[in-house]
Parts: structure tokens; C-alpha cells; sequence
């Protein structure tokens, strides 16, 4: 996992809780609580779910809950970090079928060593109103996507409704999300 | 938040900072190793650019030397074969001034006959590459379609005759129509398209059509000769235009031809920016097609052919420069009649030597001679001051060895072989040209040469007998014609007296008969204006008469 989610991590949870927050977590994962996380360089998997899980438990939360708030939050942190892949953007389904093909290649060719997830889409020249996503990863942080679907559909200010119809947590071999946008492009 | 929280979240700030700074200097260098690689890449880019340039340079140079190797050839070959033919048919000419016996003036024939041959191979060869190293030029001047296309036909009429074939010209143009074109080249085209006909064509018929189609003022001329002869398949008539191709390998052997005369027909034809084809049926003929466009000219009268010089060169000094003697022998012998006071010289040195000591009034000047050139005697001449004429005389007649006479300061160039008439006409030009000739010209024009018997000859190469046969039967239908003639001139039919001159002035053409084919003309054109004068029936009787005398006389001597 790249070091900008746990520098985000950071962010979300000394802006939402405080600093001593953030303070304790990293004293229940003594083998992080030294790191200084940069955001380019990679670090284990294993780290950022040990600091999640320690989050959600000491802030009595449940883990897709927290995913998909970080995923909100971290949506902000991505574009005002790396505001060149919204020019030209405009609405939040050209921005999801964007990612896969240009957005996740540029963070390849950016970042090294870094393993995005692979996003497979369906319905792609149909109706502009709606989209389906497959989401693989190792990782399993399918809510995490849910809290970026979310914060997109703030960023551009239009409304998105999706269905999970399948999910890996549930034995499926891979995630999937049917999106519908009320407002597509154009409108 | 307390002390030891502070502390660490101080010592993470550092390890922060170490590690971006290590990041940094990571990524620094890995821009500088990435620059080096960039460029190691563009210094081997430019070489490889540099050797390719390099390459290509030399690859040019090369061809360029190839080409210039190929034009410099074609000139040595052009002299190489010039020269001694030049000597050749000279010398023929100066045996034909003496007196002969009768089977050795056939035999003299012969050699002139094979003479004009070769010389028509090499003017082959020669077209054939110029036109392939494109530099065929093309001399654009007021023509008559109607000219060129009868006199194309009546310079095969004794040939096809001969084979028992008709030929028949067939020309369909507006009247008194005048095309801005080559009009020897288009003489070519339809020379090699009719003696190919003639050849080919066992029994039947030859025919030359010429049409045109004017649009504002541009005329589209289309040339046809149709055969009724062998004909061609399909797969031969494909290759007919290609160069050293025949119909059929047996064709050589049988017909003989160096296989050139389409492929130089399309690359004249081209030239001009008109296109041939052929339509051919074996067993049935061919029919060749030329189409050609051109600017319609002014409607003035084509030049006449020239009358034949008469050159006055009495008290004059003549160096004449060449290094072969046989070249000098054939200018006195065929000066010496001008009353000329002759000088020669073998070298460009001693040319240069005796026009200083002489200070003649004019310089023939060989353009190849070993030791320094013709050009560069030329030069240093022209830088001592010298003023009066130099003619170059070269077998050498390429565009380049013609500009590089002129910029050398010389005033024309002759091309060798050159005949008697060829000779006088250029020093006449250059002398014309230079004011020297002391006679201001006649006020009219001296009247045609009632006979040009060997521009007659040269047309049925050189076959006596031949011309013989033609002369007979002109001379049988002569009266007849002169009677319709003058029936058609007294009954006022205009139409009739035009047809019937027409007819005279194609006869004419065959037997040489000039004088009498341009008074023909005439009277075809003033016909055609309505302005036929009996005085000009009067003269052209009169000149038949004397061409007849001419003929008889001629035929006697034979």
C-alpha cells in the first residue's frame, strides 16, 4: 500500500478525532508507531488494516463504515493532491471509467511498486445513466470504493445510487457494483 | 498531548523527513541516470543521422556521377560514330562529283544508302536516350497539320508502292489550321508508325488519318495510321511500346529494326504530352493512334523549306581546324567553289597561332581535338580579341556541348555529318549573323529549286531504280493532271482546281519536284481563299513543264 493512504489515514483521523486519537492507535500498533509514512514509498498491506482495525475498535465503529468514510474523505485528499486527473472531467462516470485505463497506468508509471486495484466495467456505450464496475483486489476494501464512489459524487455535486450485487467477502471472486447516475452527463 | 507523545510524534516527523529526503535524492538520481541514458540515446541518434547523411550524400554522388558518366558517354559515342561517318558519307559525296561509271555510281548509291541508314540508327539510339534521361527538347514552331501529314505519306508512297500496298492520307482539319508543335519530331513519330505499317503489311491498304478538335485556342490532333497487315495478339500488342521489343523475337530476323522505333514514338508522343495506343486484330491490322494537344498559332504561311544557299565567299580567309585530315579534305573540297582563300590547322595551339598571324575572316572550329579543345581555343581566341565568326563543327550536337560553344563565344554549332547545302547554310547564318557578307541579300526571294532530287532519294533510301520507276509514272500522269487542272480553272470550279493541286503537290513531294510543290501549295491555299490567279496557273504549268525536262534529263543520266 502506497504511504498517501496512510498519510490520509492520518489526516482523517487527527481532522475527525484529534491528534491524541491518532496517538493512541499508533500505541496499540507499536511496530507502525515509529514509522514516518511519506507518501511515495510503499509499506505492508498488513499495516493499514492493523490501523484500521484498531481505529474502528477504539472508536466502536464498524470496519465498512469507517472504509467508506475514509473513502469519502480520501477522495478530497487524492484530487487536491493530484488535481490533473480531473481536467477536462465533468461528471462522475467519466471520471470512474477514466481510472482504470489512464488514472491507475499514470499511478504505475508514479509511484513504483504500487498494485491499484483492477476495475473491469460493463455497460459502457449503453445508457450514460448507468455503469457497472467489477472490483478486484487482494485487499477486499470493496467499501472503501464505496466511500470514493460517495466523495466523486460530492466532488461533482450530482447524486449516484449503486447496488453491491456481488461482493468477495461473500464468496464471489470479485466485487460488483451497479451504478446508476440520476443526473447523467449532458443533463 | 504529553511529553513522550510529543517526543514521538517528533521522531516520526523525522524519520519523515530522512525518508523523503532519501526519497528525493533516490529520484534525483535516478533523473540523472535517466538524463545520462536520454543522452547516450540522442548522441548515438545523431551519429547514426550523421551516417546516414553520409550515406545518402555519397549514394548521390554517386549517381550523379553515374549520370553525368552516362551523358559524357553518349557524347563520345555520338562523336566516336559521327566522325568517321562524317568522313564516310563526305567522302562519298566528294566521289560523286567526279565522274562515274555506271555501276560504280550504283554501287556509290549503295554506300550512301547504307550510310543514311546507320545514321538513322544512331539518331535512334540517340533519341532513345534522350528521351530516357529526359532531356529531349522540343522546337515549337507554326506548323501545318495538313503539311506534315501529306508529306509524311508522300515520303512512303514510293515504298509502299513498291510492296503493292495503298496508301492513302486521309486529313480532316479546320482550314489553313496552324498548330504550335515540333514539327520534325512529329514528322518522327509518323515516319516510324508508317514505315512500321509498311513493313508489316503484305497486301492491302496503309492509311495516315489526321483530325482535330479545336477548343478556343487549343487544338487536340488526333494521328492514325491504320494497316491492314499482320496484326498483333494481345500479349505482344502489351509490349509493343517497351524498348528493344518487337512483336515477336522472329520479327528481327525477319523484318530487322533495332526495336526502338515505338518506344521512341511513345517517349516523343509523351514528350509532346499526348498519349498513343494501339488496336490491333491478328490476321486483320493495326491501327495506331497518337493524340496530341497543342496551341493553335497564328494564321501565317509555314515557313518554306530554304531555298538552297549560294555562298559568296570570295576574297575571304577560311581557317578551317581539325585534327583528322579527312574532316579538312571534305571543307576544301567542298569550299572551293566559294571562292574562299582556305587556311587550316590541326591543333587548337595552332589554331590559336594562325588566327593571330591570319586574322581570318572566319573559323571552323573542331570542338574535340587532342591537346587543348575547340572550347577552350574558342576562349583563348575570344580573350586575345579576335571578333570575326567561329563556327563549331562537332560531332558532339548535345545540349551541353551546344551551350558550352556559345558560352566559349562561338556563334553556331554544325553537326557532324554534314552535307554541302548543311555547311553553307550554317557559315551563311553565322556570317549573316556577324555582317560580313558584303551582298545585301536579294530583294525577292530566289524561286525554289526546281528539283531536290536527293532529299527525294534520301526519302526511299537511296533506291534508284526506285525513283526511276516513280519518276515514270509521274511523268505519264503529269499531263493528265496539268489538263484537269486547267479544265477545273476555266469551268470556275474553285473546288475541283483546289482537289487537282492537291494531288499535283503530293506527287510532287515524292519526286522531288519543289519548285512545282510549292506553287501547288499556293494554289491549294489561294484556291481555298478564292484568289487563283490565271498567272499563277501559267507559272505552275511553266514550272511543271521545266521539272519535267529536269526529269527526263535526270532520268537519262541514270
Amino acid at each position: 500500500m502506497k504511504g498517501v493512504i496512510f498519510v490520509m489515514f492520518e489526516e482523517f483521523i487527527t481532522e475527525n478525532w484529534g491528534a491524541d486519537t491518532y496517538e493512541d492507535i499508533l500505541e496499540e500498533c507499536p511496530h507502525v508507531a515509529d514509522v514516518g509514512f511519506i507518501g511515495p514509498k510503499s509499506y505492508p498491506d498488513q499495516w493499514i488494516v492493523d490501523l484500521l482495525t484498531t481505529a474502528c475498535a477504539r472508536l466502536d465503529v464498524a470496519a465498512p463504515d469507517a472504509l467508506r468514510a475514509f473513502g469519502r474523505f480520501a477522495f478530497r485528499g487524492l484530487t487536491s493532491r493530484y488535481p490533473m486527473f480531473l481536467e477536462g472531467v465533468e461528471h462522475p462516470r467519466q471520471l470512474i471509467l477514466a481510472v482504470h485505463d489512464i488514472i491507475h497506468v499514470e499511478v504505475k508509471k508514479l509511484m513504483e511498486g504500487a498494485t491499484p486495484p483492477d476495475l473491469f466495467y460493463e455497460n459502457v456505450d449503453g445508457p450514460k445513466d448507468r455503469l457497472t464496475i467489477h472490483y478486484e483486489s487482494a485487499r477486499g476494501l470493496c467499501p472503501l470504493m464505496e466511500g470514493l464512489l460517495e466523495g466523486a459524487a460530492q466532488h461533482f455535486g450530482v447524486p449516484i445510487e449503486y447496488t453491491q450485487s456481488a461482493c468477495t467477502h461473500t464468496g464471489s471472486k470479485r466485487c460488483t457494483f451497479d451504478i446508476r447516475f440520476p443526473e447523467p452527463a449532458g443533463c | 498531548m504529553d511529553e513522550a507523545r510529543w517526543e514521538r510524534k517528533l521522531k516520526r516527523e523525522r524519520a519523515r523527513n530522512a525518508a523523503l529526503e532519501r526519497a528525493v535524492e533516490d529520484k534525483t538520481r535516478e533523473l540523472y541516470l535517466a538524463n545520462e541514458q536520454l543522452r547516450a540515446q540522442n548522441e548515438s541518434l545523431e551519429d547514426q543521422v550523421q551516417a546516414r547523411t553520409l550515406e545518402l550524400k555519397q549514394s548521390l554522388a554517386a549517381v550523379e556521377a553515374g549520370s553525368r558518366a552516362k551523358t559524357q558517354f553518349l557524347a563520345h559515342m555520338s562523336h566516336e560514330l559521327r566522325t568517321p561517318l562524317h568522313g564516310l558519307s563526305g567522302t562519298i559525296e566528294a566521289l560523286n562529283r567526279t565522274e562515274l561509271r555506271g555501276e560504280q555510281q550504283r554501287l556509290l548509291q549503295l554506300c550512301q544508302s547504307s550510310g543514311a541508314r546507320l545514321m538513322r540508327v544512331i539518331g535512334d539510339v540517340l533519341d532513345f536516350s534522350r528521351i530516357e534521361s529526359g532531356k529531349l527538347e522540343l522546337d515549337l514552331q507554326p506548323m501545318s497539320v495538313e503539311d506534315v501529314a501529306n508529306a509524311a505519306a508522300s515520303s512512303f508512297a514510293a515504298a509502299a508502292k513498291q510492296r503493292g500496298l495503298l496508301l492513302t492520307s486521309e486529313v480532316d482539319v479546320e482550314e489553313g489550321l496552324l498548330i504550335l508543335a515540333d514539327s520534325h519530331r512529329i514528322a518522327q513519330v509518323l515516319a516510324n508508325l508508317l514505315s512500321n505499317a509498311v513493313k508489316f503489311t503484305e497486301r492491302g491498304s496503309v492509311t495516315l488519318r489526321a483530325s482535330s478538335r479545336l477548343t478556343g485556342q487549343r487544338a487536340r490532333i488526333r494521328w492514325e495510321v491504320e494497316d491492314t497487315g499482320c496484326g498483333m495478339e494481345a500479349t505482344a500488342a502489351a509490349n509493343v511500346f517497351d524498348a528493344f521489343r518487337q512483336a515477336e523475337p522472329a520479327t528481327t530476323r525477319r523484318f530487322g529494326g533495332t526495336g526502338l522505333g515505338l518506344s521512341i514514338v511513345k517517349g516523343l508522343v509523351e514528350a509532346m504530352g499526348g498519349t498513343v495506343r494501339v488496336q490491333t486484330v491478328p490476321g486483320v491490322g493495326s491501327t495506331f493512334c497518337v493524340e496530341t494537344e497543342h496551341d493553335v498559332a497564328d494564321p501565317e504561311r509555314p515557313r518554306a523549306p530554304r531555298a538552297e544557299v549560294d555562298l559568296d565567299l570570295a576574297g575571304k580567309k577560311v581557317l578551317v581546324v581539325d585534327d583528322h585530315p579527312i574532316n579538312r579534305m571534305l571543307c576544301e573540297s567542298m569550299l572551293q567553289g566559294c571562292g574562299a582563300q582556305l587556311l587550316f590547322a590541326v591543333s587548337g595551339e595552332e589554331a590559336v597561332a594562325q588566327v593571330a598571324e591570319a586574322e581570318p575572316d572566319l573559323v571552323l572550329m573542331d570542338c574535340h581535338m587532342p591537346g587543348i579543345s575547340g572550347i577552350e581555343a574558342t576562349r583563348v581566341i575570344r580573350g586575345a580579341g579576335f571578333e570575326a565568326p567561329i563556327l563549331a563543327v562537332s560531332a558532339d550536337v548535345t545540349t551541353e556541348n551546344a551551350a558550352a560553344v556559345v558560352a566559349a563565344g562561338m556563334q553556331g554549332i554544325l553537326g557532324k555529318p554534314f552535307r554541302q547545302a548543311e555547311l553553307f547554310e550554317s557559315i551563311s547564318d553565322v556570317i549573316t549573323a556577324a555582317g560580313l557578307q558584303e551582298h545585301a541579300p536579294p530583294e525577292a526571294p530566289s524561286p525554289a529549286p526546281l528539283l531536290e532530287v536527293e532529299a527525294a532519294l534520301a526519302r526511299i533510301d537511296g533506291d534508284v531504280p526506285m525513283f526511276a520507276q516513280l519518276c515514270e509514272v509521274f511523268l505519264e500522269e503529269l499531263d493528265g493532271s496539268l489538263r484537269s487542272l486547267r479544265g477545273a480553272a476555266e469551268a470556275g470550279d474553285a473546288a475541283e482546281q483546289r482537289l487537282q493541286a492537291h494531288t499535283l503537290k503530293s506527287a510532287s513531294a515524292v519526286v522531288g519536284a519543289e519548285r512545282l510543290r510549292l506553287l501547288c501549295f499556293d494554289m491549294e491555299q489561294h484556291g481555298r481563299a478564292g484568289r487563283c490567279t490565271p498567272e499563277a496557273l501559267d507559272e505552275l504549268e511553266q514550272a511543271a513543264q521545266q521539272t519535267a525536262a529536269a526529269l527526263r534529263a535526270e532520268l537519262a543520266r541514270a
